[in-house]
């Protein structure tokens, strides 16, 4: 082999050996074993300066580990070149500086060798250190992306209990509107009942319920039967009531096969009653009566909240003859479902943010601005459909639009 | 390091000729060792197969070289892939070792092996393994049980000289190995590694590659990985699947290799100057020389063989004895150097 030809093999040798590693100890661990090998080095010794600790740490050692006292710390060197030969009685230590990081090369062979050795790594010096450098800036990119990793961690955390508490508040919100709702539904039930109550004491206390004969006792029984069946209907009807919230409040488990027009009616049942005695008249277009497969109760809760902000803005802009029009249809793949009232509309300037948590344009004590974001999370999270609101001429309109299953 | 050094034909005969103490034992690959279990329980042994096995001036397919250790030399049998176990003592002078010749792991033991020793000491040893080149063999063994993926360490305060060379010549070179798997050589200089191969050694000899055995070829014409100014490390090919070649031991990928040539005059030399070298490191007169040479010299010298133990045994006093083994891979850290995983090597340990 010529003698130069050895030089350029070895140049070869050592820059294909820097390879293309990001991890810096895994780089220089096999640069310095192919340097080693091929240049009959004793040992190395590869010392990463930190500069967070101002000082060195060793980062790579090959060869038998008790020449490692023989290698000093860069920090007690003087200066040198970048490259530079010492010489200490029969060791010969090759050094050579890479980016405030040392590599030294442990030789049993004369100063006069290693000349050559010098020019060889003088010739691939700039692309090692363009090496070390680019495995330091991967591994500080390594360190802000875990950083920023543990961030986005911590703050989903903190999302995640915030949600909780959305929830915890949304829960409380609707508990307030269905006991208002309750005292609408009850109200005249108990009117009635309190009504037949007086009647009887009416009739007590003017002594009307005659049983001195057969036939006043006869139309005073009948009297007195007449009144309890009523009493027992109204309270039948407010035991009705009852189970239709309860179940309205209990989430659903599993999904059911519905039709959109059963959950409009069902919420109807709830919330009828209010919107009957404020007058507001409700239209329901039924266009599909097809089942679909979905989590019914929340649906139910939807469709509630939304007739619910209707009722609210209807009386809130005293509008006169107020209507909410409902309307249920097929759209190729969708079951679509939508709410138009006229109120007048949403303002353009806030619609796009009506279903962002704690958004509310209701005064005060009404609104807890969760319904439309839990509404939104209902049915595009859980259901896996979509829910938009538009302004019409004269209002504004929610769709829902829900798949078969 | 071993106080004694014997040759006996077959294991039954070590029950008779056994005492107590602690043996090496050096086994050729046609010895039946079933008998070992039976051994004394104050013979303590471990040991390895190889192809052949040296003693005097004669090769032997069968029988078993005996050494028997002293007192102050430790032995020990430990997993090639786990040296967490493995600890030399701080006086050790050198280190005996004999490894699994088919372990994938070898670099990295030997490494390891060799980051334990003091700053003087010395290491030497070899692949153990058979002709049959059935990595499931289990090559390595004790009183208790046969291992594979193992290695025997024998540590030893005694100082010992080191001669290594081969006698291989530079045909045609260099080239790059440009890609490389493990054991596997697939390309040179971006092609088929075989392509290459045989396109050059058909252009130097006249071997007809479809007419001759592939080992038989590469036993001829090895590989050397080039260092600087330094002599170059053969990697023998041994099997081909005609794309790659598969070689008996690791090569770095970017590697420059020649194809070498081996030629009897050269390589018998060779061993001699080994022989020469491991006496110039030797303060005193060596009681034994210990041979660990490539089972593919003896195959490519094949009836000069015995010329080559004679030109080794001619350096040495005519009371020495010569004792070793032919082996699937060398070791040895010369001149203090980084250890090598040799091929078709020739490691003469004068102790």
């Amino acid at each position: 082999m010529q003698y130069l030809n050895e030089q350029l093999l070895l140049t070869f040798e050592c820059v294909s050996s820097i390879g293309t590693s990001l991890n810096l100890e895994t780089m220089v661990e096999r640069f310095l074993r192919v340097f080693t090998r091929k240049t009959g080095a004793l040992a190395s010794l590869y010392w990463q300066y930190v500069s967070e600790e101002k000082g060195y740490v060793e980062c790579c050692f090959l060869g038998k580990r008790a020449l490692k006292p023989l290698f000093k710390r860069p920090d007690v060197l003087p200066q040198n070149d970048q490259i530079s030969v010492q010489t200490e009685g029969k060791n010969t230590f090759l050094y050579v500086t890479i980016d405030n990081d040392s590599m030294v090369f442990l030789f049993y062979s004369d100063t006069k060798d290693l000349e050559l050795l010098c020019s060889i790594v003088s010739s691939f010096h700039s692309k090692l250190e363009n090496a070390v450098r680019a495995c330091k800036n991967h591994h500080d990119l390594l360190e802000i992306n875990q950083n920023l990793e543990r961030r986005i961690e911590e703050e989903v955390a903190k999302n995640r209990e915030k949600d909780k508490h959305i929830l915890q508040q949304s829960r409380l919100a609707q508990m307030g509107e269905m006991i208002s709702m309750i005292a609408h539904q009850w109200r005249q039930p108990l009117g009635s009942i309190s009504a037949v109550a007086a009647s009887i004491r009416l009739k007590v206390s003017l002594d009307r319920l005659d049983t001195s004969s057969e036939e006043a006792k006869e139309q005073s029984k009948a009297f007195l039967l007449d009144s309890m069946g009523r009493i027992e209907s109204y309270v039948q009807f407010l035991t009705h009531t009852i189970d239709d919230f309860r179940n309205f409040f209990k989430p659903d488990k599993q999904k059911e096969r519905v039709s959109l027009s059963r959950l409009v009616n069902r919420t109807l049942d709830i919330i009828g009653k209010a919107l009957e005695i404020n007058t507001i008249a409700i239209k329901v277009d039924v266009q599909s009566t097809h089942e679909i497969l979905t989590y019914a109760s929340e649906v139910t809760q939807v469709i509630l909240n939304i007739l619910k902000n209707a009722e609210d803005v209807i009386k809130e802009r005293h509008i006169k003859y107020p209507h909410i029009f409902i309307h249920i249809e097929e759209q190729e793949d969708w079951h679509v479902l939508s709410i138009e009232d006229n109120a007048g509309g949403i303002p353009p300037h806030i619609l796009p943010y009506i279903f962002e948590p704690y958004f509310s344009t209701k005064s005060e004590k009404n609104g807890s601005g969760l319904g439309l974001y839990m509404s939104k999370t209902i049915i595009e999270e859980h259901c896996g459909g979509m829910i938009y609101a538009e302004n019409t001429p004269i209002g504004a309109r929610f769709i829902i639009k829900l798949k078969e299953e | 390091m071993f106080e004694e050094i014997s040759f006996c034909e077959s294991a039954e005969k070590l029950h008779t000729s056994l005492t107590k103490g602690r043996y090496l034992l050096l086994v050729a690959n046609k010895t039946d060792i079933a008998s070992l279990a039976s051994l004394n329980d104050d013979i303590s042994f471990v040991g390895a197969v190889f192809p052949r096995v040296i003693y005097q001036n004669q090769t032997f397919e069968t029988g078993i070289i005996i050494a028997k250790m002293s007192d102050s030399t430790l032995s020990c049998i430990v997993p090639m892939d786990n040296t967490t176990q493995l600890k030399l003592p701080e006086e050790t002078n050198a280190v005996l070792t004999f490894i699994d010749g088919y372990s994938i792991h070898t670099d990295r033991f030997l490494e390891i092996l060799y980051a334990q020793l003091p700053e003087q000491a010395r290491i030497l040893g070899g692949g153990s393994g058979t002709m049959s080149l059935d990595p499931s063999s289990y090559l390595i063994f004790d009183n208790t049980q046969r291992y594979t993926n193992y290695a025997i360490v024998i540590a030893s305060k005694q100082n010992v000289g080191l001669g290594i060379k081969h006698g291989w010549t530079t045909v045609m070179g260099p080239f790059i190995a440009t890609h490389c798997s493990g054991h596997t050589l697939e390309k040179i200089n971006f092609q088929d590694a075989y392509s290459v191969y045989r396109s050059i050694v058909e252009n130097i000899s006249d071997i007809a590659f479809d007419q001759t055995p592939f080992f038989t070829i590469a036993q001829r014409f090895p590989l050397g990985v080039v260092r600087y100014n330094k002599d170059f490390i053969i990697r023998e090919p041994f099997s081909t699947n005609g794309q790659t070649l598969t070689l008996n031991a690791q090569i770095d990928a970017n590697s420059v290799i020649s194809i070498l040539e081996g030629k009897a005059d050269a390589i018998i030399e060779a061993a001699r100057e080994a022989a020469v070298a491991s006496l110039h490191v030797k303060a005193q007169a060596p009681s034994s020389v210990l041979l660990i040479d490539c089972i593919s010299r003896y195959l490519l010298l094949e009836e000069r063989y015995g010329e080559e133990l004679d030109a080794i045994t001619s350096v040495y006093d005519s009371t020495v004895p010569l004792w070793g083994v032919l082996s699937l891979g060398e070791i040895a850290n010369a001149n203090q150097e980084g250890i090598e995983f040799y091929n078709n090597t020739c490691v003469i340990g004068s102790l």
